[in-house]
């Protein structure tokens, strides 16, 4: 006989039945297919039994025909078991406000952790992150995910050099690496200025050190242009040389661009759907378009709710539909020549270094070919193309060596 | 006609390896020491009480004597009880039937 858990699940009854005719209460109990067991003999006219509480309606009409009466003992399983914690609502009560405030709690903000700043840049990222309502106690379904928390810190603060949140359960942790300010250059040892590219010098300003070239005067790179050795020839002082030497340089650029362009562009029009994610379902709250435009992009916002460690199989979903237009664009020759040329300008401009001055730009050829235009530029840009180089000074002996023989020779 | 068919059966029985109680209709007992015993192919309880079980069978009774009978199953053709059981006996006596 295998023991099973119906009983268990639907609960039964222990009874006791009186009167002559107990063994023919059974007989007919078992041919009505009404589950009895556990039969006992209490006296001649007694026994007492246990019978399914869904077999219970069936007993009637075997206890009329049989002349017995029934007498409940006791009630066991879950309905019973229900029913008596129903009657106690406080328990009910209780077990349902706790699991609601486990759940509200597992959703709130516990701990910002930031790592890798100093006090009063960690101050500065809390009342950031305070404005954005990030703090401890928020409740985590209204914030912004981590990735615009991110995008914000990393736009409002200038001295960090890397920032990255993440989120770990209740805990957000923001690690950043600050800017180290450069520290004062020492003085420089002794140096010449060079040339760093092929030049006509334009301007020189020589703040110390020895000029070695002219106005208009071509040079080479490597080429000294402001010394670090002064005084006389046989036995010249090395110092810092330092100034500014302003070069005319020129620049060739090639630029490429397309004719015949697609471009799309949002037309404003916005479609916002939320949906409730019950086990990878969605279940639409708001907005039931399947399809609310015929070209648009999709922005999809996702909110997992959590309880304790884990991610219920909930999230809330906002989706945000914009329609957008794919445009035709057509570029004439004159507009084609203008973009290429701000293209290339903009390219030359990163490449340059900071106070560099474009002072004419020439096209020197210009192809169309396949739909596409290529646009060959010449550029004069007066740039600093001065480099400190250090002196060796064991070169500088050798040459005063060389200088003081050649002089004797000459004697 | 009736004895035919018994012989027939017995016959068949020696012939075959088929089990007698599912060809002639007979119960069959099994214990568990003398905490448990089981029937099958009963035709009903004719008297139950913590001493003695009565069951009717296909021919005649079949009685169980012991301490301590508990019910604990009761099915249409099966039965199982517990106890201490002393002595299984069938009696031949055909007027106590029901």
């Amino acid at each position: 006989m295998k023991k099973n858990w119906n009983d268990k699940v639907y609960g039964h009854v222990r009874v006791s039945v009186a009167g002559r005719l107990t063994e023919q209460f059974i007989n007919r109990c078992v041919r009505e297919e009404i589950t009895i067991w556990n039969i006992q003999r209490i006296d001649k006219t007694t026994i007492t039994c246990c019978i399914l509480l869904k077999d219970i309606k069936k007993i009637k009409p075997v206890l009329k025909a049989t002349d017995c009466r029934i007498h409940f003992i006791e009630r066991a399983g879950l309905p019973f078991l229900y029913k008596k914690l129903m009657s106690r609502s406080g328990i009910i009560s209780g077990f349902i406000l706790f699991f609601l405030a486990l759940f509200f709690l597992s959703n709130i903000v516990w701990r910002i952790d930031i790592n890798g700043a100093d006090p009063k840049l960690e101050a500065e990222i809390k009342a950031i992150l305070n404005k954005m309502d990030v703090h401890v106690g928020a409740f985590e379904f209204f914030l912004p995910s981590t990735e615009k928390i991110e995008s914000e810190l990393s736009s409002r603060l200038n001295k960090v050099t890397w920032l990255g949140v993440s989120k770990d359960g209740t805990t957000y942790h923001i690690d950043l690496v600050q800017k180290e300010l450069p520290k004062k250059d020492k003085a420089p040892g002794p140096r010449h200025l060079v040339a760093t590219k092929k030049a006509i010098i334009h301007k020189i300003f020589a703040e110390k050190g020895q000029p070695l070239v002219e106005q208009d005067q071509f040079v080479k790179p490597g080429q000294i242009l402001i010394s670090g050795l002064i005084g006389k020839e046989s036995a010249p002082a090395p110092i810092a040389a330092k100034g500014k030497v302003i070069g005319e340089t020129w620049y060739q650029s090639e630029t490429t661009i397309p004719l015949q362009s697609n471009v799309k562009t949002y037309t404003g029009k916005t479609y916002t759907k939320r949906q409730l994610q019950l086990f990878g379902w969605n279940c639409p709250l708001w907005g039931l378009k399947k399809k609310p435009f015929k070209h648009y992009d999709r922005e999809v916002t996702k909110k997992p709710v959590h309880f304790l460690f884990w991610d219920l199989p909930i999230a809330y979903k906002r989706i945000i539909y914009r329609e957008d237009d794919e445009n035709e664009r057509k570029l004439t020759e004159s507009q084609a020549i203008q973009e290429a040329k701000q293209a290339s300008y903009k390219k030359l401009k990163s490449q340059l270094p900071l106070k560099s001055k474009v002072v004419s730009q020439n096209i020197d050829k210009r192809i169309i070919k396949n739909g596409k235009m290529k646009l060959y530029m010449h550029y004069i840009v007066y740039e600093n193309i001065a480099k400190p180089e250090a002196i060796d000074p064991v070169k500088v002996k050798e040459q005063i060596e060389k200088h003081k023989k050649e002089k004797k020779d000459g004697g | 006609m009736k004895k035919w068919r018994d012989n027939f059966k017995k016959w068949f029985i020696n012939h075959s390896d088929m089990p007698a109680d599912v060809i002639m209709d007979l119960p069959r007992i099994t214990m568990v020491g003398q905490l448990h015993i089981y029937i099958e192919n009963h035709k009903g309880v004719i008297s139950f009480s913590n001493e003695e079980l009565r069951l009717s069978m296909k021919q005649g009774q079949l009685q169980i004597i012991g301490k301590d009978f508990v019910l604990k199953a009761i099915l249409p053709e099966e039965i199982l009880l517990e106890g201490f059981i002393q002595k299984v006996q069938f009696l031949e006596d055909k007027r106590e039937l029901i």
